[in-house]
């Protein structure tokens, strides 16, 4: 089974985006580090080394993060983000586009997540703007690839949080 | 990832070693090259235990034994905190038994592990993998060597093996795109990998830069040099060349020529070069070329303008092909000011216009601004400019550029005599108007003449005006035209005139000639090193063989040709005469698509809503041929042949639907056309009731069809049904040969037709053959897909040609038959089965 490890190069939106994703495809218990040093870099790896997904923030010298890469390349699937994100969704806009991607009907993903009709069209409209997509359907096809980088994870609730080492 | 390709001989030497004691393999390969996939197949294949795996990690090289730890989780802490021999009197019990172990990126292991590893080598089978090209790989290699390990040097993939990799991983690749990222990615599984998945991401680059900062500096120099120099080097100029080679970086082959073995390498190491470097290394490059252009762009780039200029001048006198030509006329001119680099820029543009590089041509002109027109070399500008605009398919472009030459040039001077000979192939080629540019081509011959300049271009224009007049005379004069073109060294001409001969005996029906002038073309184009003049010479014989009715042939060959890296116009012409086939053909939805991909180009409006238009009457959809008839508006009446087609196919809609019958110009009595006229005399015969007259009249027109098969089969099936209407008992015979002929030939829409008229005379011919065990029928899957894309319905009937409507209703079919409750279920469902 293979381990999300995420590194984001780039802003704080950026990783905020990486995170939201992580939890819509059910990650929990997901270590968050901020590399700026070879310190920092080991940290990251010892938790990938446990088993866990990890989330990174690098602002290390270009050494330290070349390494830290080629470390999590080996040890789980590792998405590399550098620079800015196509279109930053917040988590409330992940947790709406994941259930409409599931086929959900808005008024249904609404009910769901304990919102009124209407702003979940503001959420909605806003997330669709975030993604450059000019209808829902193709909000939803740009936000199924985006996901498609990254392993599954448990369904939320099913099995409780993933075993953490 | 993804299963091994290509690996069978490795893979069988690593199992070989792990059976022969002391049963220790040392994999060196460099990064990505596929060492871990290796060796996990060749432990999965081994009966017994599975084996332990661990290895050394590049941010905790600090940690000792931890490539060991990493493979003996199960082993109490307090183990390894014990001395060298402890430790290794404790692992030595723990292999006993016999699971084999692997451990991984030994160049970043600890010393105690090293130590370690040489005293279990026998003990157990041992695999252990190093990264070629880290500093410490070198040390390390020869250190488990010593201890007893087999050293097996793991390559990048060859040619077909990356290629089987690439197929699996992007089967929708064409061939000329598939061939540039095996280019880039030099055989490296996980560059390719990489680049399949997500093109040269930043992610990527960061990767491959990473591999180069661990060479030393004297080693970059030498990397960058050769990357910079674009083509291999031989090695002895490279005083590196060791370090480069065991990085795994460069490649030297046989004859001694070094090459960067990726270009993906080679591209990132140019991108980001640092200007000083980047000087340096061209200096180094100038000294070494051994061909005046190779000399120039590098002084050019050193800044030593003068001698550029002069090299690369030398390198345009020198070239023996268009292609080389415009290359270095470029240098040239980027090493020149003035006037003369403004000239310099005209001829380069022309010249890349006969290599068939539009586009290049276009970035040349793009630095030129409106003062040259001022300039002395004005007309010249304006010229290199039409000619551009003429390649590219512009044709308002064209008049405007030809316009302005008008207004710069002097009466008198040459540059007028240039003029005239544009004006002429515009009158001819964009106004259609062939008296018109009869007269103006007798001109510009008078006025070439007068100043020593070479008629070859007016004269082709003449013939190509006295051929769309059908006057005689055009075959020799076309001939003449192409002699002098050859005689005056001036393979643009000789090559349009050619071209133009070709379309002209098309025209004519003479289509035997016609296949055997492109035939002579080709092979001009070829000695001539222009491939992609070459292709237009395949696209002419793509024509004749739609004309032809030669269909099969036609799918095979234009997918052949799209597979190729066409220029935009060229490929749009494939696509059109590809779509003419496929409607001939009865493939109403790929003809459909055919045109789709003609895209909004203007020179090819025309042609899109001809194959829409061609395809859909075909099919006996006269609601939709006649929505393309009506595009057709103003653009009627612009090109002969495609007119009198159109309406052909458009009668025989109106009358299926039983509509009037649309007008008609008056038809040409012979050439490719020549059966048109008795043909649709003898549908305004059926439509009028007098179909004993309409049989006469199309059998008639099955012998003045001629050569075009297609065209005759249809007739064959029109005299039939015209027959069976007059009560004639030869209907059955007459239809039931044109059945067959329709049937051997797979043109189904014709098949249809017969099997109609046998019907209704009471005969019972075989149905058609229906396929697939998809729920949804091909056009429903082809609209599911779009919405899995994320189009809307719109934007799906603007794709598709349908109506909106058309498009909800099959996605309603669609979701009954998947049982999706919602628009996004149904993508979410169908997007499940997507790749």
């Amino acid at each position: 089974m293979s381990v999300p490890l995420v590194v984001v190069e780039g802003p704080e939106a950026a990783v905020d985006d990486a995170r939201g994703e992580l939890a819509s495809l059910g990650w929990r218990g997901v270590v968050e580090v901020a590399v700026t040093d070879a310190a920092s870099a080991a940290t990251a790896v010892l938790a990938a080394l446990e088993g866990r997904p990890v989330l990174v923030r690098a602002a290390a010298g270009r050494d330290v993060v070349d390494r830290l890469c080629d470390d999590l390349r080996r040890l789980g699937h590792l998405d590399h983000r550098v620079g800015e994100p196509a279109g930053p969704l917040t988590a409330e806009q992940h947790a709406l586009l994941a259930l409409m991607a599931g086929g959900a009907s808005l008024g249904a993903a609404a009910r769901a997540l304990h919102l009124s009709r209407r702003s979940a069209d503001r959420r909605l409209a806003a997330a669709r703007a975030a993604l450059g997509s000019a209808s829902t359907g193709a909000a939803l096809a740009a936000y199924r690839r985006r996901l498609g980088r990254l392993p599954a994870g448990t369904i939320p609730g099913a099995e409780g949080d993933r075993p953490a080492g | 990832m993804s299963a091994l390709v290509g690996r069978d001989e490795d893979l069988a030497e690593v199992r070989a070693t792990l059976r022969q004691p002391p049963r220790a393999v040392l994999l060196v390969g460099e990064a990505g090259v596929g060492k871990t996939a290796l060796v996990t197949a060749a432990l999965d294949g081994r009966a017994g235990l599975p084996p332990r795996v661990g290895g050394a990690l590049a941010t905790l090289t600090w940690m000792p034994y931890l490539p060991l730890r990493r493979a003996f989780p199960d082993l109490d802490e307090r183990v390894w905190a014990g001395d060298a021999d402890h430790v290794l009197a404790d692992l030595r019990a723990a292999v006993a038994a016999g699971a084999p172990v692997l451990v991984e990126d030994l160049h970043w292991a600890d010393p105690a592990t090293l130590a370690c590893l040489e005293g279990l080598v026998g003990a157990v089978p041992l695999v252990m993998t190093v990264r070629r090209g880290d500093a410490a790989a070198a040390g390390v290699a020869t250190r488990l060597e010593k201890a007893g390990a087999s050293r097996l040097d793991l390559e990048p993939l060859g040619g077909a093996d990356a290629r089987l990799l690439l197929d699996r991983l992007r089967p929708d690749l064409v061939p000329a795109e598939a061939d540039a990222l095996l280019h880039r990615s030099g055989g490296n599984p996980l560059l390719l990998e990489e680049l399949a998945r997500d093109g040269a991401s930043e992610s990527l680059t960061l990767a491959v830069l990473a591999r180069c900062r661990a060479l030393p500096e004297p080693a970059l120099e030498d990397l960058a040099t050769l990357a910079l120099a674009g083509r291999p080097l031989p090695a002895e100029v490279l005083p590196e060349i060791g370090a480069l080679r065991e990085s795994g970086i460069v490649a030297v082959d046989p004859g001694g020529l070094a090459a960067v073995r990726h270009a993906l390498i080679a591209e990132v190491v140019v991108d980001l070069l640092s200007a000083e470097r980047r000087r340096r290394c061209h200096g180094t490059l100038a000294g070494l070329a051994d061909h005046p252009g190779e000399a120039a762009r590098h002084l050019l780039a050193l800044g030593d303008r003068e001698a550029a200029k002069d090299a690369a001048l030398d390198a345009v006198a020198a070239a023996p092909t268009p292609g080389e030509r415009w290359r270095h006329l470029a240098t040239a001119a980027e090493a020149s000011d003035g006037d003369g680099a403004v000239l310099l820029r005209a001829r380069a543009a022309e010249a890349a216009c006969t290599a068939g590089e539009p586009d290049e041509a276009a970035r040349l002109l793009d630095g030129l601004d409106d003062d040259c027109f001022a300039g002395p070399h004005g007309v010249a500008v304006a010229m290199a400019r039409a000619t551009q605009a003429f390649q590219a398919g512009e044709w308002d472009r064209y008049l405007a550029e030809v316009e302005r030459g008008r207004e710069v040039a002097a009466t008198g001077s040459e540059g007028e005599a240039l003029v005239r000979a544009r004006e002429a192939t515009a009158a001819l080629v964009v106004r259609n108007d062939a008296a018109a540019a009869l007269r103006l081509a007798g001109e510009a011959v008078a006025l070439a003449e007068e100043h020593g300049l070479s008629p070859a271009g007016p004269r082709a224009t003449r013939a190509g005006a006295l051929a769309a007049l059908g006057e005689a005379g055009w075959e020799p004069e076309f001939e003449a035209a192409i002699a002098a073109a050859r005689a005056d060294g001036d393979p643009y001409r000789e090559l349009n005139a050619r071209h133009n001969l070709v379309f002209a005996l098309t025209v004519a029906g003479l289509l035997d000639r016609a296949w055997e002038i492109a035939a002579t073309q080709r092979a001009r184009c070829l000695e001539l090193r222009l491939l992609k003049r070459a292709r237009s010479a395949d696209i002419s014989r793509l024509v004749v063989a739609g004309c032809r009715g030669d269909h099969d042939w036609v799918l095979a060959e234009s997918a052949r040709l799209l597979a190729e890296p066409l220029s935009p116009g060229d490929r749009c012409d494939v696509h059109s005469v590809r779509g003419g086939s496929l409607a001939q053909l009865g493939r109403v939805e790929e003809a459909l698509a055919a045109a789709d991909a003609l895209g909004e180009r203007a020179s090819h409006a025309a042609d899109r809503l001809a194959v829409r238009l061609l395809a859909n009457a075909f099919a006996g959809h006269a609601e939709a041929a006649r929505e393309a008839w009506v595009g057709f508006g103003d653009s009627l009446g612009q090109e002969d042949v495609m007119i009198t087609e159109i309406t052909r196919a458009m009668s025989w809609a109106c009358y299926e639907a039983g509509w009037p019958l649309p007008e008609r110009a008056p038809l040409p009595p012979d050439g490719l056309v020549a059966g048109h006229a008795p043909e649709l005399d003898g549908l305004a015969a059926l439509a009028a009731g007098r179909p004993a007259e309409a049989a006469q009249l199309f059998a008639d027109a099955q012998g003045r069809h001629g050569p075009r098969r297609w065209e005759v089969v249809w007739c064959r099936w029109a005299e039939g049904e015209a027959l069976r209407l007059a009560g004639d008992p030869s209907a059955t015979s007459v239809l039931g040969a044109a059945a067959a002929a329709a049937e051997e030939h797979g043109y189904a829409p014709i098949a249809t037709r017969c099997r109609r008229s046998l019907r209704a005379l009471g005969e019972r011919p075989a149905g058609p053959r229906r396929t697939g065990d998809d729920p949804l029928t091909p056009r429903e899957r082809q609209v599911v897909d779009l919405v899995v894309q994320g189009l809307t319905d719109a934007d799906i009937a603007d794709r598709l040609g349908v109506a909106r409507r058309t498009v909800q209703t099959q996605l309603a079919s669609a979701r009954a038959k998947l049982g999706a409750e919602s628009r996004a279920h149904l993508a979410a469902l169908a997007g499940r089965d997507a790749p």
